[in-house]
């Protein structure tokens, strides 16, 4: 079955999100009561830069279709600048998601404060259509073999 | 004995005499011929076992970093890749530069080891191999040394030239490098005027060639691809062991990390991934790893395929400048400068 | 429950006594930050608000200029930390009607209006609101959305209580009780009355704060009648993503996003009319050029047009965020007086007009129109002055004095906070710490006796343990249970290996149930909890207490999230909110399964500070320091003590500086607790805090200090002028130099006819981007004084911007009125200055009001030459490894909320060192420093935190790779042969980035581990 038109697909997401910054922001998505698709597992880091590639690896080689890692914005880190660490960590797995023909979109790297409830909704809503699109992990049609 | 074979021949026993250096690694005769090992050298009269070879069993960068004295002045006589590799080793302070004399030589590219029965003493131009002997053409050579561009030696003290007539230039590249022509009363000669253009074209095509028909495929079909490869691990470690960047006492790919676990083989892809993870961002391109993978896993591919993704997005070019670290364990200034999500 | 009632209306009304060392009036960012330093500190603080919430002003604000961080999410933590400390009491809603008594013994009596909720049962669960018929403008959101009459004031509002509004709750009305039946809790009570608190304590701080100035009674530009003409605090609210708009740009009448937007500056300040303030509010500039950037960042398309006088971008690296502005396409800052245009009936736009610089007047139409409104005194100010029994300045301020600039005119009784006047954060948040100061000070001896610290059953020993997991799922009234299957998932919780025990509780968080949680952790010996209910940002510090009382380590407890990430996002979708639930709860137990007890590192402090720098700065934080009971070492690296206000003869408010130098110097130098060095030069500097060594050079040898605490107050330098002909004739001098011959009689500058000064020499400019400050009011002090000696003489200052903020406005006009000349230049024309023939000293200017070039013949030139950063502070910032700014200024943690601490811990800044100031602002910030060095002294033992990385020599490369990887100098190689990373757990902050950098895995975050975090993913997928 051609998985794009599959409309039963639920992605399965893993968001790793810094205490500070997107992590309140899911916060307050929730105390606003905003909707969003139920798809993201959320894994509270407390910095993005704590982000290990390995991690984003894990989840896509083991199945996950999509990651999704929420830093607070340039020169909000916590922490000073671990998200400019970050922004180049992401860089690299999209390229290497890229070079062993997985599809780089299925990681997303994205700045939310606290305060920005809606647009970690926005987030949420707008990276799982992206996923859904996409259709299943290919990496999960070896694993029946 | 070739031209080359003998100045870096006499090189080293000049280095040891002048007391520039105590010991010098280089690879030389083992117990026969075709028998190639790593040679530790102290005395100047074992210098006549070096040989200088179409053949790079190991990464001697590695074998200093792993047993060299730090506090000892070292002599090493070495390829292009393995010159970047010990600079890579530096930055992470795996070998202390400062007491490091090297010797590059430049390459023609070397033949892969692991191809049985072959003679591989005669250089620069020809290649026993099977029995008989070829010219040093492009399709006996290892892959990576196809796509290699780095085959002159500008990152090491002292750089031998290889000359289309079989003779050799010999040039410094720092003051340890003068330092060492002048022990070897060696006079500077002027260099000819560097001309890659033959050497890019040729490392251009191939990885044209290498890449492009994995590049060509649908993207599931080089996850296929890639993942039938890996099936084929029998996860001997044998490309983290030759990789001369992988330089952890304790590799987090071992089970007890319990990141890859540790059930049937193949191992689950991640082993892979994330050696790639590691020094994917720094790779030299040296093809020690293929050519220690016994079930022919085209290893040195995969990496130089990220690498290639990675050195201009991260603006790095590895085995170059000491001062700047692998690029994503650190950041610029220049990161600072530009917003959004991406580096562009 | 109805007899319930009776009873508690039968209760006689009585006053509840409280005994406590310190009541702050007023629970904005500066009285959190007494409040904070205080309770550090050992003292007992009562904090006392009007408000149903703590937070004051700065929680309604979207972001902070100049550095656009998020208000709330800065401020927030803060609210956190007031709320666990055990030495602070927060009493809302309450009014202080009395204060009896003398420093060191004062009774305060308030009263505390009823909240009909009670505290104590509440736990801010939303429920009750959904029952709740009524709708009231939300005050919060300046009335541009609504609530409902029983609320919780904002999302992170602490207490976290519901309130509910009398005037608008029906049950006031007629008996409407829908609320009530909803609350399992029980918290709603309608028989509350007003409470008579009489705390005894030994200082008050007043922290209320201000009020903004509301244009609605003289309806200004039309505010109040124009839906479109909103004030800066109405737009700050429609920016915010949190406000009424949910972050998208609207305007009010009709919801379309506005493409063309006035700002009006100083809309009730600088005016001298009925109604008005004449003081300038200080900050609206910059928060109007925030605001302005802000808005493009909603939408570039917009066009942002700021009406203004002057610019007054005085503050650190405010220029640059200024010139970011004025470089963005589509932003106009126009300088002219605007009047009031009028409403176009069918699009509801507002028309400005405005002066051109031809003189033609300009009518121009606008989608939305803001009102840049300034700053005025507390509401009822004069009530509130007569229960204290405190003076107001003229402005009806409190009154401070300009060398006690936090003190009130009553002893013991101090001020921080915009109370003293409009002020910006840092400058808030500074003065909060330094009226801690002075309590610090007054009430030393008290220091820690109602402190207490709260005792718990020695920890059991898990390590041997096999994991036995208990899960309790929390319905959270309905918040939860209303979405997600509680039962169902606690049951399948239970199938979990290692899963001892599950079940489903009804509020995990109240006393009953963390109790229960308790006892099932010794009835069934659980090593590891996990409570899967609401954000572990709110409720993980309480649960761990929880743990801790029940004798297990904090570090053992896991939350998992499945409110505000799961049932109040996935609210329609039952089965996969309650699938969802149970996947974060397995995840959950994959991490608890790993989780280890964490100890929390402890070191000793060595209770001595190092103040480096001999002026007014350092000498008035070495004072408190000393007056507060520590042992002070001051630096000072010229031969005498005194700094930069040697120079400097009388302020702007005709204080004699150098009778209170003396008088400071004096006082330094006796202090059995201070002692001096001068001609001392810092050689070393090593350690971290509460143990650092510092070597210093003197002539006589080398010393060692060990000390605890570090404060830099280097100050800063003169501008030595290139321009305008300085150093090339005796008639042109500094600003300074013009002073101190003024001081001394000088006869050339007494007898002068004709007195020039040039303003901006040497900053503003491109190798120097930022304004020094203190220059305009040194021109206008100097100005007057001339002007008094002989009021016959001419006097110009040829300016760009006059920096006069705050009350200093007065001196401004003041200096007008006596006829100074003001005269107008552009960078792009600056002012000339020749000797013409016959030895004439001449300048040149383009007079913008005439329109051509003027001539002006003086006697004396003066130039405000460019405060410059001291040439020592490159050394300095080396040896102590703390950053400096672009303009060569120390950098310090945070510019809003931690403006004298460095981010690396230990080390605090004051004075000039980390910006141009004026005095009163310098000793304001030395308390501040000082204080926030004693928050350190005052503890025996620096702790670190209990998530920190960890370095396991045997597996460590030796790499260096996360050493560079850390922002807090907490890695460093230790001494051994291979120089393996090592952590400095004082200095850890936790943030993992090492543990990503190192290859081998040999650097951890406990809790955090990789182990951890791969085994969370391997549950998920």
């Amino acid at each position: 079955m051609d998985a794009v038109q599959d409309r039963t697909f639920e992605p399965k997401i893993v968001g790793f999100l810094c205490n500070w910054c997107t992590y309140a922001g899911a916060d307050l998505a929730g105390v606003s009561r905003l909707q969003y698709p139920a798809n993201v597992r959320v894994i509270r880091v407390m910095c993005s830069a704590a982000v290990d590639p390995v991690f984003v690896m894990k989840a896509l080689l083991g199945g996950a279709d999509g990651v999704f890692v929420g830093g607070c914005h340039l020169g909000d880190c916590h922490y000073t600048r671990g998200n400019y660490f970050t922004r180049r960590r992401v860089a690299m797995v999209k390229k290497l998601l890229e070079v062993i023909g997985l599809e780089p979109e299925r990681l997303e790297l994205e700045w939310i404060s606290a305060s920005e409830g809606a647009r970690f909704a926005e987030a949420m809503r707008d990276f799982t259509q992206k996923i859904k699109a996409l259709g299943p992990n290919p990496v999960k049609e070896r694993k029946v073999s | 004995m070739t031209k080359c074979n003998e100045i870096v021949q006499d090189i080293v026993r000049s280095m040891l005499r002048a007391k520039l250096v105590d010991e010098v690694v280089a690879f030389g005769r083992g117990i026969n011929e075709s028998d190639i090992v790593p040679l530790f050298i102290t005395d100047e009269k074992d210098a006549e076992k070096i040989v200088t070879i179409s053949y790079y069993p190991c990464s001697l960068a590695k074998l200093v970093a792993l047993y060299g004295d730090r506090n000892k002045k070292i002599g090493l006589v070495l390829r292009p890749c393995d010159a970047r590799s010990l600079v890579e080793l530096a930055k992470r302070q795996q070998v202390n530069l400062a007491n490091i004399y090297s010797i590059g030589i430049e390459c023609y590219g070397v033949v892969r080891a692991g191809s049985n029965s072959h003679q591989v003493y005669i250089f620069p131009d020809t290649v026993q191999m099977d029995g008989e002997t070829k010219p040093l053409a492009e399709d006996v050579l290892a892959p990576n040394c196809r796509r290699c561009e780095y085959m002159v030696p500008t990152m090491t003290d002292v750089a031998v030239r290889l000359l289309p007539d079989g003779g050799c230039l010999v040039d410094a590249n720092t003051e340890k490098g003068q330092a060492v022509l002048e022990a070897a009363s060696i006079a500077v000669t002027d260099m000819p005027a560097l001309d890659l253009t033959a050497l890019k074209e040729r490392a251009a095509r191939w990885k044209e060639k290498d890449f492009g028909e994995l590049k060509k495929m649908a993207a599931k079909d080089r996850l296929h691809y890639w993942l039938a490869q890996w099936e084929k691990c029998i996860k001997c470690y044998g490309c983290r062991n030759a990789c001369p960047i992988c330089y952890c006492k304790e590799c987090y790919l071992e089970p007890e990390k319990q990141i890859v676990k540790n059930e049937a083989l193949p191992p689950e892809a991640l082993f892979h991934v994330g050696r790639l993870l590691h020094v994917g961002d720094s790779c030299t391109d040296c093809g020690q790893c293929e050519a220690a993978c016994p079930m022919g896993i085209p290893v040195s591919k995969l990496y130089h395929m990220l690498y290639e993704e990675l050195s201009p997005l991260f603006d790095y070019e590895s085995g170059f400048d000491l001062a700047t670290l692998p690029p994503v364990s650190t950041i610029s200034d220049k990161d600072l400068t530009k917003t959004g999500v991406t580096l562009d | 429950m109805v007899t319930q009632a009776k009873q508690q209306a039968s209760t006689q009304p009585v006053v509840k006594t409280k005994t406590g060392d310190v009541l702050i009036l007023g629970a904005g960012v500066a009285a959190i930050q007494a409040a904070l330093d205080l309770a550090n500190e050992g003292f007992k603080v009562f904090l006392v608000d009007k408000a149903a919430a703590i937070g004051g002003k700065m929680a309604q604000l979207d972001k902070t200029f100049p550095t656009n961080d998020c208000s709330m999410c800065i401020l927030s933590p803060k609210f956190v930390e007031v709320d666990r400390h055990p030495n602070i009491e927060i009493i809302t809603l309450a009014e202080i009607d009395a204060v009896e008594g003398e420093p060191g013994n004062f009774k305060v009596m308030m009263t505390k209006k009823p909240r009909y909720v009670r505290e104590e049962l509440c736990l801010g669960c939303p429920t009750c609101v959904r029952y709740c018929p009524v709708k009231i403008p939300d005050k919060y959101n300046q009335n541009l959305s609504t609530v409902r009459a029983i609320y919780v004031p904002f999302n992170q509002a602490v207490p976290n209580r519901m309130v509910i509004d009398p005037v608008a709750c029906l049950y006031f009305q007629r008996k409407c009780k829908s609320c009530v039946p909803v609350c399992k809790l029980k918290a709603i009570d309608f028989t509350m009355k007003a409470e008579k608190i009489e705390a005894s304590v030994g200082a008050i701080i007043l922290s209320p704060g201000y009020e903004t100035f509301d244009p609605k009674p003289r309806g200004d530009f039309g505010y109040g009648r124009y839906k479109n003409v909103v004030t800066s605090l109405d737009y700050e609210r429609m920016l915010s993503a949190s406000g009424p708009y949910a972050g998208e740009l609207r305007r009010p009448s009709d919801g379309k996003p506005p493409k063309k937007i006035a700002w009006l500056q100083c809309v009730g300040s600088r005016q001298v009319t009925p109604g008005g303030n004449s003081y300038c509010s200080s900050v609206c500039c910059m928060y109007t050029t925030k605001q302005a950037i802000l808005t493009k960042e909603h939408d570039a398309s917009v066009e942002a047009t700021i009406f203004n006088n002057d610019i007054r971008a005085y503050g650190k690296d405010f220029e640059r965020f200024y010139q970011r502005a004025q470089s963005m396409p589509g932003v106009r800052y126009i300088r002219s007086y605007v009047t009031a245009g009028r409403e176009i009936p069918n699009t509801k736009n507002v028309t400005i007009k405005y002066a051109l610089d031809s003189g033609e007047v300009k009518e121009e139409e606008f989608d939305l129109v803001v009102l840049s409104i300034g700053m005025a005194p507390p509401a009822e100010v004069e009530k509130l002055a007569g229960k204290l029994a405190i003076e107001l300045n003229s402005h009806h301020f409190c009154k401070t004095g300009e060398y006690s600039p936090v003190e009130t005119s009553r002893p013991g009784i101090f001020a921080s906070g915009a109370f003293r006047g409009p002020m910006d954060i840092p400058e808030s948040v500074l003065s909060g710490s330094g009226a801690a100061a002075l309590c610090g000070q007054l009430l030393a001896d008290r220091r820690g006796k109602l402190a207490r610290e709260k005792v718990y059953p020695e920890e059991r020993d898990t390590i041997s343990e096999e994991p036995r997991i208990g899960v309790f799922v929390c319905h959270c009234g309905t918040n939860i249970a209303s979405v997600v299957d509680v039962s169902q998932v606690a049951k399948y919780a239970a199938t979990l290996s290692n899963v001892a025990y599950a079940e489903d509780t009804l509020f995990a968080c109240s006393i009953d149930s963390n109790r229960h949680i308790a006892d099932m952790v010794k009835e069934k010996k659980l090593n590891r909890v996990i409570i899967a209910a609401c954000t572990p940002r709110t409720h993980e510090p309480l649960f761990q207490e929880t743990m801790r009382e029940a004798g297990l380590n904090k570090h053992l407890f896991i939350m998992a999230n499945i409110r505000e990430h799961c049932s109040w996002v996935h609210s329609r979708e039952h089965d996969k909110a309650t699938q969802k639930s149970k996947d974060l709860i397995r995840m959950a137990v994959a991490r608890a399964m790993r989780a280890r007890p964490l100890q929390e590192l402890e070191t000793p402090i060595i209770k001595a500070a190092l103040v480096i720098g001999g002026g007014i700065a350092g000498m008035t934080s070495a004072l408190n320091l000393a007056n507060q009971g520590f042992e002070v070492q001051l630096l000072e690296k010229s031969a005498q003590l005194g700094g930069m206000a040697r120079r400097i003869h009388h302020t702007l408010e005709s204080t004699d500086v150098q009778e209170y130098l003396a008088g400071l110097i004096e006082e330094v130098s006796q202090h059995p607790l201070i002692h001096v060095t001068t001609q001392a030069t810092i050689i070393e500097g090593s350690g971290y805090v509460g143990n650092f060594v510092t070597k210093v050079m003197t002539p006589e040898g080398v010393a060692e200090i060990k000390h605890g605490v570090t404060i830099i107050a280097t100050g800063a330098e003169e501008y030595k002028p290139a321009e305008y002909l300085y150093g090339k004739d005796d008639r042109i001098m500094t600003l300074l130099e013009l002073e101190e011959r003024l001081a001394r009689n000088d006869p050339k500058v007494a007898e002068a006819k004709s007195v020039v000064m040039v303003q901006c020499v040497g900053c503003r400019n491109k190798d120097r981007p930022y304004c020094s400050r203190v220059c305009c009011g040194q021109a206008i002090k100097s100005a007057l004084k001339l002007k008094e000696a002989n009021p016959e003489r001419d006097v110009y200052i040829i300016f760009r911007d006059m920096m006069t903020y705050a009350f200093k406005e007065d001196a401004y006009r003041e200096a007008a009125d006596r006829e100074v000349r003001f005269i107008r230049y552009t960078p792009e024309n600056p002012p000339q200055v020749e000797v013409a023939d016959g030895n004439v000293l001449r300048v040149t200017a383009l007079d913008p009001v005439l329109g051509k070039q003027i001539a002006l013949d003086a006697d004396i030139v003066a130039l405000a030459a460019a405060v410059v950063p001291s040439e020592s502070n490159s050394e300095i910032s080396r040896l102590f490894k703390v950053p400096l700014n672009q303009d060569g200024f120390f950098m310090e943690a945070h510019v809003k909320l931690r403006p004298v601490d460095f981010a690396a811990e230990g080390i605090f800044l004051c004075g000039t060192a980390h910006y141009p100031k004026y005095i009163s602002e310098t000793i304001a910030q030395a308390y501040g420093a000082a204080n926030r060095a004693a928050t350190i002294l005052c503890q025996d033992k620096v702790r670190a935190a209990g998530i920190i990385a960890e370095i396991d020599k045997d597996k460590c490369n030796a790499c260096g790779l996360c050493i560079q990887a850390c922002y807090f100098g907490a890695i460093s190689r230790d001494g051994s042969e291979r120089g393996v990373s090592e952590v400095n757990p004082i200095l850890c902050k936790g943030c993992g980035n090492c543990a990503v950098v190192c290859p081998s895995k040999a650097c951890k975050v406990e809790g955090f581990s990789t182990e951890q975090i791969i085994s969370q993913i391997e549950a998920c997928i």
